[in-house]
């Protein structure tokens, strides 16, 4: 039997409720919206080596832990503090990579690099990404097909040219073309219903 | 005989969009209306894709780069709190994370 989705504002009421079982199902439903920051957080780190599906799991691991500490009142601002930590964590990641590259050459200075590393994006027309209705397109996204996912987030999450996009994908500029048209008809069927 | 692969088979529309992002992405202003006009035979895969587009933009929220310059301090000030706490209610207050 299926029931009917819980919605986030619901699960994030009884999460706040103290109800285990819902912060976890909340954490849950946000996974592909952290997937899609992960990949976009690696995308313009060339050269350091993480797993974005691992990145995700840090973040929610992070946001189960310290969920008692969290202040917010609104579902929204639960996005704003996931995405924060999110950050954080990236840039341990990144840090974590060129301390080992610095550990081979102990002569350099120290450097406070934090406002150095960007964990978001090297596109400047990449989305902000940073609502409720992202988690949601998130969510929508993840019932694509792997490759028009990978398209659709290329062109229309981090606005990719479609030069760039089809060198990624290893096809040519019509076929990345094609399976962008696709996954953008597919989720504009699925909001549709809703 | 071309060595187009199965996996790069393509229609008519997806041939015209392709058109379509290369001159946006040279910086062009294309007019959506006129672009369709130009393709008759793929009109309404085109008007779609483009319905779409304008939806699915508006979810993912504007472009970085016009939040980052409206942001100003408030990001930098997000950014400096890395490592030390973030905060789950608003700018002054924190809470600590492992």
């Amino acid at each position: 039997m299926n029931e009917p989705p819980v919605s986030l504002n619901e699960l994030f009421r009884q999460a706040r409720a103290g109800d285990e079982l819902a912060l976890g199902q909340l954490c849950e439903q946000h996974r592909p919206y952290l997937k899609l920051l992960a990949q976009r957080s690696l995308d313009s780190q060339i050269g350091v080596r993480a797993d974005a599906s691992d990145l995700v799991q840090q973040t929610l691991l992070s946001a189960i832990r310290n969920f008692k500490n969290f202040e917010g009142e609104h579902s929204a601002q639960f996005v704003a503090w996931l995405q924060v930590i999110h950050e954080r964590n990236v840039v341990d990641t990144i840090r974590a990579h060129t301390a080992d590259k610095r550990a081979v050459n102990r002569e350099g200075p120290i450097v406070d690099d934090r406002n150095q590393i960007n964990p978001q994006t090297d596109s400047p027309s990449a989305r902000a990404m940073r609502s409720e209705e992202a988690v949601q397109l998130a969510q929508a996204m993840e019932t694509l097909p792997a490759d028009q996912r990978e398209a659709v987030r290329l062109r229309h999450l981090e606005g990719w040219p479609i030069s760039r996009i089809a060198a990624s994908l290893a096809r040519s500029e019509e076929a990345s073309a094609g399976l962008i048209k696709r996954g953008m008809e597919k989720l504009r069927k699925k909001f549709q219903k809703l | 005989m071309t060595n187009q692969t199965a996996r790069d088979k393509t229609d008519g529309a997806d041939v015209a969009l392709a058109e379509y992002m290369r001159r946006t992405d040279a910086g062009q202003q294309v007019d959506r209306g006129a672009f369709i006009a130009e393709h008759p035979q793929c009109a309404t895969e085109l008007r779609e894709y483009f319905d779409s587009v304008d939806e699915i933009e508006r979810m993912a929220g504007p472009p970085l780069a016009s939040t980052v310059k409206n942001a100003g301090k408030s990001a930098e000030t997000q950014m400096t709190s890395i490592g030390d706490s973030v905060s789950g209610k608003s700018p002054n207050t924190t809470v600590g994370l492992p």
